[in-house]
């Protein structure tokens, strides 16, 4: 059957109100498919391949559509490689997907439900956190907080030690002083409540766009960041600088009010600005 | 308590309009695709 008569056929297929229901429906569904397959290789720095896909698809479409031979079914197995290749390469980045924190509040003292927290037990919590952290790097002590809102993975909360003890300064502090058993790994932070410490991270599989001059803590901090959606402070043993990383991007040299901030969205409560 | 301080690396920002029309491309190119499976698939 030549390609006009193929093109005939099909016209007429979709003239008829269940063909025309059916074309339809099929073309919205394979859009919503192909839209987010595109998108997710875009946001992750694959635009060629994106590309590359189309290109494949037209070709393949065009070659089946000229040889009679060929059953038309076959056509699919092109987008069915590309998802595997997909799931394949990009591993990491689908867990981050599956991970990805809920649109929650934590503080959601209107509508009553989920968990509620205190007002000032929370605005205590930023105190003892931001208080913790400028202590240690004024002292040059390394230190990983890792906060999170809900769902952790439970293999690395299980490599520390469970504290799930209110939020201090001092604990914070003690923990990290070195030589302390705990002082090696990360802390945990899921609410007010301190979950665990020294737990040991997944290290960042980003090797080009990390500065060389970052070490291991550094790259443990980044590297959760990269498969949960979580928020890493961490302190500089070297330099006593601190940095926020989230979604696999670092921000060095943050200062008090930065810090305000990202606790404050963490904790979904707006501070006053002028504070000192 | 002083903290050392230097500058803040800025986070990547992205205007909504150029999110729009990338969305739009994005559609565009799904739609594209979308067309040509649909039809090959119903060709036989």
């Amino acid at each position: 059957m030549d390609l006009a008569k193929k093109l005939s056929k099909f016209y007429q297929y979709m003239m008829t109100s269940e063909g025309l229901v059916a074309i339809v429906v099929s073309i919205f569904v394979f859009t919503v498919l192909y839209y987010y397959m595109i998108k997710f290789l875009f946001d992750n720095e694959s635009g060629a391949l994106a590309i590359l896909f189309v290109f494949v698809m037209i070709i393949a479409g065009a070659i089946i559509s000229f040889v009679d031979k060929i059953n038309s079914a076959i056509y699919l197995i092109v987008p069915a490689i590309f998802v595997m290749g997909i799931l394949i390469l990009y591993s990491v980045e689908i867990k981050r997907l599956i991970w990805a924190r809920r649109n929650t509040k934590l503080l959601d003292a209107k509508h009553g439900e989920g968990i509620s927290y205190d007002e000032d037990k929370v605005q205590h919590c930023i105190a003892e956190i931001i208080k913790a952290l400028q202590n240690m790097a004024k002292n040059d002590v390394g230190a990983i907080l890792v906060l999170t809102a809900g769902s952790f993975p439970t293999q690395i909360l299980d490599s520390g030690v469970r504290l799930e003890s209110d939020i201090s300064s001092e604990l914070i502090e003690s923990v990290f002083f070195p030589k302390t058993p705990l002082h090696d790994g990360a802390m945990i932070i899921t609410g007010t409540k301190i979950t665990a410490a020294g737990c040991f991270l997944p290290l960042s599989q980003n090797i080009e766009n990390i500065p060389k001059d970052l070490g291991t803590r550094h790259r443990a901090g980044i590297g959760v960041t990269e498969t949960i959606d979580v928020i890493s402070f961490i302190v500089s043993e070297e330099t006593g600088i601190i940095s926020i990383a989230r979604a696999g991007k670092i921000i060095r040299y943050a200062d008090t009010e930065a810090l305000k901030k990202v606790l404050s969205k963490y904790y979904w409560q707006e501070l006053e600005s002028a504070r000192k | 308590m002083d903290i050392k301080q230097n500058r803040n690396e800025n986070v990547e920002t992205k205007s909504g309009a150029k999110t729009f029309w990338k969305n739009v491309g994005f559609i565009a190119l799904a739609l594209l695709v979308a067309v040509i499976t649909v039809f090959v698939l119903n060709i036989d």
